[in-house]
Parts: C-alpha cells; structure tokens; sequence
C-alpha cells in the first residue's frame, strides 16, 4: 500500500522530479511490405539526474514494455467427448495486447516488488488482468484460461520477456533492441519506460510507433474490409482469367 | 523467398506454396479431380488458419476448374442444362455454407467440424472408391472389360415425380436428386473448402446415369459456378480469402494439372482410382488421428467474432 501511494506521489503532476527519463523508438513507422518477415528496431532512452540532486547508492533500473493494439481475445479448451478432443469451455478477454515486450536491466521481480508489477504491467505474466466478461467460471477456472493465453502469446513470440536485453551503452544513456515477430499484428503501439532505483519508481515516460501494411498487402486489406464485394469480384476475375491463361498455354489438343 | 500474406496476417515461403498448389494441381490433373480436398488440409497442416485456408482454396478452384471446363466446352462434353439445374441448386447450397461457416468460426467449432466432415467423407468415399476399384481390377484381371455404367438398371431416383429432360446426356429423370446433389455439394464445397467433384462425379454416374464422357465437363461447370459463388460469399462474410495465397496456389496449380493430365493418360483407368482411394483414405486417416489422440496443448487463442 505504501508503495502504491509513493508511486501516485511521483506521478501526480507538478511533482519536483529529481530524475527524468526518455525514451524514443528508431522508427515512427515500421512498414508490411510483401516481404516483410519480422524486424528488430531499436529503443533508445536517456537518464538526466538533476545537478541538485545527490547520487544514490543504488544504480538504476530501467524497464521499458511495449504493447501492441489492443483485442478481444477468446481462449477456449479441449475437452475429451466421446473419445474426440473437442473445443469446450471458453473464456473472452477484452482489450488484451496483441503484442506484449517487457525489457529490463534484469530480471523485473528483483527490480521492484510484486505491487508496482502489478499496477503497472510490468511482464507478460502481469498484463493480461482484465477478467472474463461472461464471468460464470471462478477464478481459478480464469487463471488457468488466463496463463494459457499467455503461454500460448509466449510461444508465438508475441508475448516477450527480456531481462537483460537492456544496456547502457554510457552513463545516462540505455538502449535495447526489440524484435517484432513475422506475425506481428498492426496498429499503434506503445513504449513506457519506467526508471527505477532501490526498488522505487523515479520517472516514466512514453513514446509510440505505428506497424502498417502498406504498397499491395495494404491494399489488399484495405478492400477486403471496406469494400468486401469487389474484392470478391476481383478475386473470382483473377482466377477465372489464370485458369484460362493456363488454359491456353497449356493447350493440349 | 518469404512473402507476407495479407488476410492470413503471416509470411510464408512462396517456392512451398507453389510446389503445394504444383503437386495437388499435379494430382487434381491426373485423376480429374479439384484437388481441393487436399489443398485445404495441406494448408491447414502447414499453419494457415483453417478459416483463411478454406476461403481461399475456393478461388484456387475457380482457377484449376476454368481451364477444365474450357478443355472439355472444345469438345463439346458438357451437359449445359443439367449443370444449369446443379449450379442454381448449387449456389444456394453454398450460400448457406458459407452462413454456417461463420456460425460455426464464431463458435470456435470450425476446425472440429471441417476435421470430422473430412474424416467421415473422405473415410467413406476412399472406402467406396477402392472397394470399387479392387473389384474392377480383380475383373479385369479375370479378363471382364470393367465399365462404370451398366445400362437399363433403374434405381428408385427414376420414380420420382417432376422429370426433366437432359438431352446430352439423353436422360429423362426426375430434377429432385439433381436439385439435392447440387444443393449438397455448394454447401459442402463451401463449409470444407472442397469444390466436391470426387463426390459429385460418382454421384451423377451411379446415381443418376449421367453417361461418363459428359460428367466430367458437367461437373467442373458446375463445381466453377458454385465454387465462384462461395468466393464471393466468403469474401463479404468472412472476409478470409487470402487473394495472394489465392495466385501462388493457382500458378503452382495450373502448371501442376498440366503434367498430372499427362501422366494420368498413361495410367489404367482402375490403376488410378486405387490410387486416388488410398490417398483419399490418407486425408481422412491424419484428420482422424488428430482428433483421436490427445493434443498436447488443449487451449488455443483466437481473436472474439463480432
């Protein structure tokens, strides 16, 4: 409780803030192209200690997560009916990421305590809170749905934890390199990062970058969203005239 | 070389597409099938979601069905009014086909019903067909000339009422089960992503009497109609027709067909539906496995249906 109330101190504005953080992606704008199959784009942030304040003894902590746009997600289970493993139960998840990366230093939980993980989600085990809108099944029943949906995000390498995967390259200066999966969904995505030291939180800030289809994958996707019959119409044109290209080609008679 | 599909949100390799669409267009143009009975599943197996892998197998078939029923209009074994009954019969099969598919996508029991309809109807016509097959082989082999219609057998469809004449096929029957099968088919075709002709061309000859040299071309006219239907069905549906995939597959296959129809001339009638049957009954027998042995992750994510 009272480092959730330390935490609101320093984020309540006009705070005096000894320390200050920022925090920048190395691109605004990461393009799908017909090519793409996954990135890595780098993360930059600065530490600046005010000259007034004093050097703490213990060093800096820094933990950056990345949150890709946000979806209802539905999360089901296999069951054994009549000797056939068949979809049964189910649990809905509402605005959970699509995308989930949390970088640090090392490893979170000897960052801070379990209380500021929580209040800010901080790990992949951490984010997906938001409990079940049918809400018929108990918690227990949840927590399973839950920690498979981030068992599964883990595999698919759309939900990462990189404890060390953060460096300082020179005093005041961290950098971290994200990979983003060949799978990885589109939208907006959010950068927080999270500056801490003995375990208490100094500063936070935010930053963005897009994940867009563009050149034919935007185009294709685009259509078939907005104008679903033409692209249908297209698609039947396009086969019927590959299928007499191939036709005449291949004329055997 | 990878590309990124975009309705299937993922890259894949373009030269193992295009060997996919070959190989089944290879096997489709030696037995005269569609082949997408097996494109759909290879695409499953290979982590395209089944819902993208069944919308987007049906233009693939548009594609592989054009150039057949081309081919078969020159020569002029094409029963047009009967595969006009099919197809009207068809397209409203396939429409509701397509209305179940996104009942049952959104019930999360997509992938169990397109893994047992698969068992069950591949399972059952494998079975017949060899069965079939090994009975005409063993025929020949006791010097019997084996043929698929034997004629002045009449069966219960020739006494229902409203007959039709059909007079390619110089038929005069009844338009239920035509109007049955057709409907059967478009649905089937667009719940499973199959355009159904390893069903629909047995069934117009055994039970219908459509004579062999017409069943064919009729079958593919009407398997390209219903199979146009359900792509434009599922793409304002579903939204899951994976144009790119689409092109890859039919390149592949329409280069594939052509050797296959080659290969297939050189091959005995029986010889080749045997084969057929086996790799028929191999489909069925993985859908079967899988949905036998126990998974070994039973949770699974997708994103909530509107």
């Amino acid at each position: 409780m009272r480092a959730l109330f330390a935490v609101v101190l320093l984020l309540l504005p006009g705070t005096a803030l000894a320390e200050d953080l920022r925090i920048f992606a190395s691109q605004d704008e990461v393009a799908i192209s017909s090519n793409f199959n996954g990135i890595d784009i780098g993360l930059f942030g600065a530490i600046r200690r005010d000259r007034a304040t004093v050097a703490r003894a213990a060093d800096y902590d820094v933990v950056v997560t990345v949150a890709g746009p946000p979806a209802d997600l539905v999360v089901r289970r296999k069951d054994e009916i009549l000797q056939l493993w068949i979809n049964r139960a189910s649990e809905v998840f509402r605005s959970v990421p699509s995308y989930f990366a949390t970088l640090s230093n090392r490893p979170v939980r000897d960052i801070t305590n379990d209380a500021v993980r929580e209040r800010f989600g901080l790990g992949s085990d951490r984010v997906v809170l938001d409990r079940s809108a049918a809400g018929d099944a108990g918690p227990e029943e949840v927590e399973l749905f839950r920690s498979a949906l981030v068992r599964l995000r883990r595999s698919e390498g759309l939900y990462v934890d990189e404890p060390r995967a953060i460096a300082y390259p020179m005093e005041g200066i961290l950098q971290a390199r994200l990979h983003l999966p060949a799978d990885t969904p589109d939208g907006l995505y959010t950068v927080r990062a999270y500056l801490f030291a003995g375990g208490v939180l100094l500063a936070t800030d935010v930053a963005s970058f897009e994940v867009v289809k563009t050149g034919i994958e935007e185009l294709a996707f685009d259509v078939s969203r907005q104008q679903p019959l033409l692209y249908g119409i297209v698609a039947v044109v396009l086969s019927v005239m590959v299928g007499w290209i191939g036709g005449v080609v291949f004329r055997r008679d | 070389m990878q590309i990124y599909l975009p309705i299937a949100e993922l890259p894949v390799s373009v030269l193992l597409i295009l060997g996919m669409g070959a190989a089944v267009g290879f096997i489709s143009g030696m037995f005269g099938v569609g082949g997408g009975f097996l494109l759909t599943p290879l695409l499953i197996f290979s982590g395209i979601p089944p819902s993208v892998a069944v919308a987007t197998v049906t233009p693939q078939i548009v594609a592989s069905s054009t150039s057949g029923v081309l081919n078969y209009f020159r020569r002029k074994a094409v029963d047009v009014k009967l595969a006009g009954v099919l197809l009207v019969a068809g397209s409203v099969g396939s429409a509701s086909g397509v209305w179940v598919f996104g009942l049952l996508r959104a019930a999360g029991q997509l992938d169990l019903v397109i893994s047992v309809s698969y068992m069950l109807f591949l399972g059952l016509i494998g079975g017949l067909m060899l069965l079939e097959s090994l009975r005409a082989l063993a025929k020949t082999r006791a010097g019997v000339s084996a043929s698929m219609r034997e004629p002045g057998q009449h069966n219960f469809i020739h006494k229902l009422p409203f007959k039709m004449r059909f007079k390619r096929s110089r038929l005069y029957i009844s338009v239920i089960p035509v109007i049955l099968i057709g409907a059967s088919i478009g649905f089937l075709g667009s719940v499973l992503g199959i355009g159904g002709g390893f069903i629909l061309v047995p069934a117009l000859i055994y039970l219908l009497r459509v004579p062999t040299n017409i069943v064919i071309g009729t079958s593919l006219l009407q398997i390209l109609v219903t199979m146009a239907v359900a792509t434009l069905l599922h793409a304002v549906t579903n939204q899951s027709v994976d144009i790119i995939l689409g092109l890859i597959l039919m390149v592949g296959g329409v280069i594939g067909a052509q050797f296959g129809a080659s290969f297939g001339q050189k091959m005995r009638g029986e010889q080749l539906r045997l084969l057929l049957a086996l790799l028929i009954l191999a489909v069925a027998l993985r859908f079967g496995v899988n949905l036998v042995l126990q998974p070994a992750e039973l949770y699974s994510v997708a994103p909530l249906a509107m």
